[in-house]
């Protein structure tokens, strides 16, 4: 079947790295996103797998072959763009049919008008119109098989660009961010239709975004990218719970991951005048920061657990939670809480001057000044997911 | 300033402007309204007509009529299409995908090739002219349709603005085409071709409008009616009749004046893109 | 794996995809390769080697003679005489098509009933023959029976042989230029004012220059200069290539004062076949022709930096 190999990939455009030796191995039909920021050589990957640009060096397999030496049509990959790609002159059954004629009409037979001519040609044309219809059926886009891509609404055109992806079915499906030109309502649609779509093909896709909350919601697993490097590969709960770089934690989590910064002690680290009881193993008297995600802090401390002054200054309603900001009373640093509305409410009289956040160190995630981890707690689980 | 004065300086401002663009619109029209005139003028008045415009009497059918027997104006313009069309299909053959190649394929002598395109963008037919009449003779091939095209089979400038219109077609197309499994002939025939009718439109209208009005190289390479094309024609017409039958001479003009400025005024807009891409030049 | 197998592989890849690409590039651009070396290439090599000899075509003997024809041709009165004609034609038209063209775009632009039909009208000489043109324009100033000296003449201002006079005959020949001209450098003009934001006009308006004038001079002007000098310097190469008109109205005439550079060129080469002075007067050409070119790019990289 189509496992996936990445081995050691380079490449540079001219004095910049796109890609700085990238080693990964996507199992078989496994949902794997790669997200990251614009520029950190993500796209690149994909166009890679697909052939169509070179790797300086390094190899790509699939299903256990290599395909280094292939040119992107035998690859048996199919490629979702961002803009969708569709041949704007052609119909929307002609844009889906495309990678079939290329299959399965010889050179000759793929001469406008002269190829008709052809018994065969006609057979197979017969033939792969039927695999279009039902294809269009299962993206219920088959009224719109003889309009013009210009005639259709965004939606649409990435249903199109799904469908002609998917006739040909390919080993690994390759998407470049493909829903960052949907509206908000649509893309949130959209994700759970991909997602629904994955799950019935069974095949590997291979997913490039921007967006962590689709790298979250729809994925396996997910590869963090930075600078032509993976940053971190894991589940999105591992991402999101035990992120192994201070890159990863600020990447993934919406609202963003609180960062404080503290100082190393002997008995833990100290954050202004508040101790939190967390080991690390970088030595006392380093400047650290100290992650905490807005729902490690609770506005009611329970006793004995540390905790930081700080003061609201801005209130987010979301409707069933909301989002506390506040200032740490002594640096002036911002900080993030997540409550619910009751909560908000208890306490709601209270916050008018200076409160106490509890702070829950077990969730603490604490990074030396070079963005790695260094506290005790994560070295088990971050060994866990070094593969064998 | 009171509203009443805005109004009136507004009123002289607008009197002013069609005042001048009037008599800068007659000055254009006059060479087109006398030539109409004298051709439906008969021969007898055109002497004594001064700057009177009105013909006493019709003499269209004598005078037209004369301008299409008397000299081969009918041959001159289905020269004049000839050519150009034979000049068309080979520039497009050779510049969409020449102009492909430059936009959208990397090979190393990329570079080097649109240099010499850029090049040649600044080098007007008549430094070619001599070499190329040279061997044209040599070879015993002037008084030909191929010794009148020869020189513009290649436009450089037609490369240069295929080059430039594919620059700007995604790439993300291309890279699905390849996907798909288009051969790079296919894509061009396929894909880009289609995709390139309003360029090619306007290339064509550049292209035909050019060599239709060349004077300088049939001048040159042709001696005979045979091959002569319409501007050169027209000049043959005139030797003729050494100024003595104006109101034929002037159907002459009419007639081969006429195809051009009828695509003009039925797709003006298509024709003024194509015409002022001279300008990129 | 061997690290070696591996790096084997790699070039492999390297070449698939883009050895295809490099396959399909050359085979693309061969025939244009091909044409460019045959009627280009060659043909500016060709001139330059023959501008050193004293061939003539049909003469079965030929010479190097070094730079002759360049000293012979710095002292040919004809020569001098018709590159003269050629700058006071330049200098004529040059100026009267890119102001009428300039006037003409903005008072057509405001026009808005009347803008389409002045636009087609002012067009329509760019899309004519300008050979049958040149001979209706002959006939109009023809001094005996042409109506424009029928209307001097009604006027009470006399004759004029506008084409058979040494003084008139250069501004005769540039006023049919202008004519044709003029509309060209409209549409120019008026692609440039089109692309001038409204919101410069109306700041300028709330900035107290509300005059016609002050509008002109603070905001179109300004915002009009690469389209100006883009218009400037096409059209100086083409009044510069002036060939038609003198071919079919003056050949010249009278006493040569309106022999013009490829006019000289073309009787030289094609009618007296004398292909060694002829090839001087061509590279002569090419390199003026090649400093308008480098000067407007000069000009466009120094505009782009203020």
């Amino acid at each position: 079947m189509s496992h996936l190999e990445l081995t050691g990939l380079s490449k540079s455009f001219g004095t910049t790295k796109v890609l700085n030796d990238v080693s990964l191995s996507v199992r078989n039909g496994e949902f794997l996103t790669l997200v990251g920021a614009s520029g950190c050589g993500k796209s690149t990957i994909l166009r890679v797998i697909a052939g169509l640009e070179p790797q300086d060096s390094g190899t790509v397999q699939i299903g256990g072959r290599g395909v280094d030496h292939l040119r992107p049509k035998q690859r048996k990959v199919a490629m979702v763009f961002q803009s969708y790609a569709l041949y704007p002159h052609m119909s929307v059954a002609e844009n889906m049919s495309m990678p079939l004629v290329m299959q399965r009409l010889n050179l000759a037979e793929r001469l406008p008008l002269i190829g008709r001519l052809s018994a065969n040609c006609r057979r197979v044309m017969t033939e792969i119109a039927a695999e279009v219809d039902a294809v269009a059926k299962q993206l219920q886009i088959e009224a719109l098989l003889t309009r013009k891509p210009a005639q259709l609404s965004g939606g649409q055109r990435q249903r199109v660009a799904l469908g002609r992806s998917m006739v040909r079915h390919p080993d690994v499906f390759l998407m470049d961010e493909p829903l960052s030109n949907l509206d908000a309502k649509l893309r949130v649609h959209m994700r759970a239709e991909l997602t629904d779509l994955h799950r019935r093909l069974g095949v590997t896709f291979i997913y490039v975004t921007h967006d962590q909350v689709e790298a979250m919601t729809m994925s396996d697993r997910v590869a963090l990218m930075d600078e032509g490097r993976i940053v971190q590969l894991g589940t999105p709960s591992d991402l999101y719970h035990n992120p192994s770089d201070l890159r990863v934690a600020r990447f993934i989590g919406s609202p963003q991951i609180n960062i404080v910064s503290g100082t190393t002690t002997a008995q833990g680290i100290l954050v202004g005048e508040a101790l939190l009881p967390i080991a690390v193993s970088s030595p006392a008297g380093q400047v650290v920061s100290v992650g905490l995600r807005p729902e490690a802090l609770s506005l009611d401390p329970v006793a004995g657990q540390p905790n930081l002054a700080a003061r609201l200054t801005r209130v987010e309603n979301l409707g069933a939670e909301l989002f506390l900001h506040f200032v740490l009373q002594e640096s002036g640093a911002p900080l993030v809480l997540r409550a619910t509305l009751q909560d908000y409410e208890r306490h709601k009289a209270r916050l008018n001057s200076p409160v106490a956040l509890g702070v829950e160190c077990a969730r603490a995630l604490v990074f030396d000044a070079a963005g790695h981890r260094v506290d005790q707690a994560s070295r088990a689980a971050l060994r866990l997911e070094v593969p064998a | 300033m009171s509203r009443a004065t805005l109004r009136t300086d507004r009123l002289i401002g607008s009197a002013v402007s069609h005042a001048f663009l009037l008599l800068g619109a007659a000055f254009i029209l006059l060479p087109f309204v006398w030539m109409l005139l004298t051709s439906i003028r008969p021969a007898s008045e055109v002497f004594t007509a001064g700057f009177n415009p009105i013909p006493s009497r019709l003499a269209a059918g004598i005078n037209y009529s004369e301008a299409l027997t008397k000299s081969p104006l009918l041959q001159y313009m289905l020269n004049g299409v000839f050519v150009c069309a034979g000049i068309l299909i080979i520039q497009l053959l050779v510049a969409i995908p020449g102009g492909y190649a430059l936009a959208k394929l990397s090979f190393r002598a990329q570079p080097v090739i649109f240099g010499l395109v850029l090049f040649g963008l600044t080098v007007p037919v008549q430094v070619t002219a001599l070499p190329i009449y040279i061997a044209l003779a040599k070879l015993n091939l002037l008084n030909t349709y191929f010794a009148i095209m020869l020189p513009f089979f290649l436009s450089v400038f037609g490369i240069f603005l295929f080059r430039q219109f594919f620059k700007s077609f995604p790439q993300e197309i291309i890279h699905a085409a390849r996907l798909d499994g288009f051969t790079e002939l296919e894509i061009i025939i396929r894909i880009i071709t289609p995709s390139a009718v309003p360029a090619i439109a306007a290339f064509a209208v550049f292209s035909i409008t050019s060599h239709w009005n060349d004077l300088y190289w049939p001048l040159i390479v042709t001696t005979s009616a045979d091959h002569a094309t319409p501007p050169l024609g027209m000049m043959i017409f005139r030797d003729q009749e050494t100024g003595s039958n104006y109101g034929a001479l002037m159907a002459g003009a009419a007639i081969i004046t006429a195809p051009l400025i009828l695509v003009f005024l039925f797709a003006q807009r298509q024709f003024v893109r194509g015409i002022t891409m001279t300008g990129v030049k | 794996m061997t690290v070696a197998l591996k790096i084997g592989r790699v070039s492999a890849s390297r070449n698939a995809q883009l050895r295809a690409e490099a396959a399909a590039g050359y085979a693309f651009v061969t025939p244009a390769l091909i044409l460019i070396m045959v009627l280009l290439i060659a043909p500016i090599v060709v001139v330059l080697l023959l501008s050193l000899t004293d061939y003539q075509l049909g003469a079965l003997e030929w010479s190097w003679v070094g730079l002759a024809n360049y000293s012979d041709m710095l002292g040919d009165r004809i020569f001098l005489r018709s590159l003269g004609n050629t700058f006071i034609y330049v200098a004529i038209v040059v100026p009267g098509s890119v102001v009428l063209g300039l006037l003409v775009a903005i008072l057509v632009q405001e026009r808005t009933k009347s803008k389409a039909i002045y636009q087609t009208i002012f067009f329509l000489p760019v899309t004519t023959t300008l050979i049958a043109m040149s001979v209706v324009w002959h006939f109009l100033l023809n001094p005996s029976l042409g109506p424009i000296t029928s209307l001097t003449r009604a006027l009470g201002l006399g004759e004029f042989d506008v084409f058979g006079d040494p003084d008139l005959v250069l501004v005769g020949l540039a006023v049919i230029g202008i004519w044709q001209l003029v509309g060209f450098n409209m549409i120019l003009f008026l692609a440039g004012l089109t692309a001038i934001p409204r919101d410069l006009y109306d700041a300028a308006d709330i900035d107290g220059a509300d005059g016609a004038w002050d509008r002109f001079a603070r905001v179109t002007w300004p915002m009009l200069g690469p389209t100006t000098l883009f218009v400037v310097v096409t059209t100086t190469i083409t009044a510069f290539r002036v060939f038609d008109t003198v071919a079919v109205i003056t050949r010249g005439n009278p006493q040569g004062r309106s022999d013009v550079l490829l006019y000289t060129l073309y009787k030289v080469g094609f009618q007296d076949f004398n292909m060694g002075p002829a090839s001087a007067m061509t590279i002569a050409f090419l390199v003026f022709v090649l400093v308008i070119a480098l000067a407007q790019a000069f000009l466009i990289d120094r505009r782009t930096h203020y």
